[in-house]
């Protein structure tokens, strides 16, 4: 299968400082990958040398298919009507759906004649997702769509976003520096920190190979099947570790537990600097 | 394309439109009292240099008018500035500004297309509001012409006519695309823009003294009447010269206009005019310079959008 998104080696670098650094990625077809990580990890410059915007400083990115984007704050011309936002998209593009986008927005009850800058946020955010989605793109990336959102609203984006990768089969790239909003929605993950990919795949996976572990206190030692402790926590008689492991923990000391998404993207983004080591990251099924 | 540059700059075009409707139609009527007054003061008739009621008559037509021109030819050489400031800064400034730049960059059109047809449809509109403006005054001040009394190539006249203003707008346009593109914020554009225009719109008139060819010097004796042709610009001041070719000081008795004294017999001023003929090569020259700076802006514009990366 052709990859949605394929990154080598990608980095890209501003005078003296990388934005990104040795980010090799895969994305299938067919996925919603949630790009996590605090503001300045080089999300934005990940998806802006994706479409294009940004030309690469190392590596090279490949993508078959027609990219669709939205930036950051969902930006629209305010002066617009719905109506002249949709008759834009009909003729700066080759290809536009106009049916759907209008049927789409027609469902959520947004009022065609209205100017753009009169709607409500989460409105104007479903009008920017309407036009990116009638250029029917195969991929579409979404840079920080819920941040202005309250949650009613990003629950509504949600819907939309997720109603049309189901009847369109369309690959989804959306960051966030909040993974509790995406934990729902996707099926990857990608986590970026200082300008370097730090996990990414399928997350069930991901789920599955991280536990957090309970037992007495042991702050050196191997433990069978653990192959990295990710975050340890050592109280006066008890160690609790977060950790990558390669198979059960059989040794019965060891209290083993299930991780969140959201616990294991903190431990993660808390690791040391010197701990960030690039890894090839397969985000295949 | 040109849709979304007409949906976008509508409002700035009903605007300029008013603007420019309400100026024509008070040069028009400015125009034809000019030259109501002009008949009614038997102007028509008057030879240079006028005297006596030829002489009164000419100066109270500069009193009824000369406040009116001078308006509206300081306008008219702002106009471009204005125009460059706010059509031409906001271009690329206010979409980034607005981030709707990544909105509009994100469609199925290149940005080399964007800004061609961005930047081509806000020329056409600054050149047609400044073009307009141009032909009606150079209709209404065809009158004052006619007095001889004043040069076309004259400052600020020569500022208001034919292709000059035209050219002037192109430069004000590019330099506010250029400086909107290079600082990202429409503010700082607007100011740099207003204040570079007024910096080089002086530099280019003070040039003006020097274009080729050089003017042309004569020797005129006291006695004779105009110095220089009709409709020719004066450069300098005429120099006194005795009949031995010294220089005289023009406090000199002879300097002073009036019957010729017999003391003063041989003495003649020494004058450097440019000749009415060479306004268009004049004009030519001048739009040249600002066209030939519009193309270098342009091209700096067209570098910077493509290296736009925030």
């Amino acid at each position: 299968m052709t990859p949605a998104l394929e990154t080598l080696r990608l980095g890209r670098r501003y005078g003296r400082n990388w934005a990104l650094q040795d980010c090799s990625l895969t994305i299938a077809p067919g996925h919603v990958t949630a790009l996590v990580g605090p503001n300045g990890a080089g999300k934005t410059t990940l998806l802006h040398l994706v479409t294009g915007f940004l030309t690469p400083t190392t590596g090279v990115v490949r993508t078959l298919a027609r990219v669709g984007f939205v930036a950051q704050g969902q930006p629209l011309y305010r002066s617009f009507t719905v109506e002249d936002t949709l008759v834009m998209g009909r003729r700066l593009n080759r290809t536009w759906d106009d049916e759907r986008a209008r049927k789409r927005l027609h469902g959520l009850g947004i009022p065609l004649s209205r100017p753009v800058g009169r709607l409500s946020g989460g409105q104007q955010a479903q009008v920017a997702l309407a036009l990116a989605l009638g250029r029917r793109p195969e991929l579409l990336l979404l840079d920080e769509p819920l941040a202005s959102l309250d949650p009613l609203a990003r629950h509504e984006f949600l819907r939309t976003l997720m109603e049309s990768v189901a009847e369109e089969g369309l690959s989804v790239v959306l960051s966030s520096h909040d993974i509790a909003d995406l934990a729902r929605v996707c099926d990857h993950v990608v986590i970026l920190s200082a300008s370097r990919v730090l996990l990414g795949g399928d997350l069930a996976d991901v789920l599955r190979t991280h536990k957090r572990l309970t037992g007495p206190r042991r702050e050196n030692g191997r433990i069978a099947n653990v192959e990295r402790v990710i975050e340890a926590r050592h109280a006066e008689r008890q160690s609790t570790l977060l950790a990558r492991v390669g198979g059960p923990i059989l040794d019965p000391a060891w209290q083993v537990e299930d991780v969140s998404l959201e616990g294991l993207v903190l431990a993660y983004l808390a690791l040391p600097s010197t701990a960030l080591i690039a890894q090839r990251v397969e985000v295949l099924p | 394309m040109i849709w979304l540059t007409w949906r976008q700059h509508r409002a700035e075009t009903l605007v300029l439109g008013c603007i420019l409707l309400t100026a024509v139609a008070g040069l028009v009527l400015v125009g034809l009292a000019m030259s109501h007054t002009f008949d009614q003061l038997g102007l028509g008739t008057c030879t240079r240099p006028a005297s006596g009621s030829c002489a009164e008559a000419s100066s109270s037509f500069d009193r009824q008018f000369a406040p009116t021109t001078l308006n509206v030819t300081v306008f008219l050489t702002l106009l471009p500035g204005v125009v460059g400031m706010f059509v031409g800064a906001p271009m690329v400034a206010r979409e980034v500004d607005r981030r709707t730049h990544w909105l509009v960059w994100s469609q199925d059109v290149s940005r080399g297309r964007w800004l061609l047809v961005k930047s081509a449809g806000l020329l056409l509109l600054g050149v047609s509001a400044v073009g307009i403006f141009t032909v009606t005054l150079t209709w209404t001040l065809g009158t004052v012409f006619r007095l001889g009394t004043f040069s076309r190539l004259e400052p600020f006249f020569f500022d208001v006519q034919g292709v000059v203003p035209v050219a002037a707008a192109v430069f004000a346009l590019t330099l506010g695309m250029a400086a909107g593109t290079l600082t990202r914020r429409t503010l700082p554009a607007m100011l740099i823009v207003i204040v570079l225009f007024g910096v080089v719109r002086f530099t280019v008139a003070q040039a003006r003294f020097h274009y080729p060819p050089d003017p042309v010097t004569v020797a005129v004796p006291l006695s004779a009447g105009p110095m220089i042709p009709a409709g020719a610009w004066e450069i300098g001041f005429p120099v006194l010269l005795d009949p031995q070719a010294n220089r005289v000081e023009t406090r000199s008795p002879c300097a002073v206009p009036g019957p010729v004294q017999p003391a003063c017999a041989g003495y003649r001023f020494i004058v450097a005019y440019q000749p009415a003929d060479r306004f268009w090569r004049f004009q030519a020259i001048e739009s040249g310079i600002y066209v030939v700076l519009a193309a270098l802006l342009l091209a700096l514009t067209a570098y910077w959008v493509r290296r736009l990366t925030v």
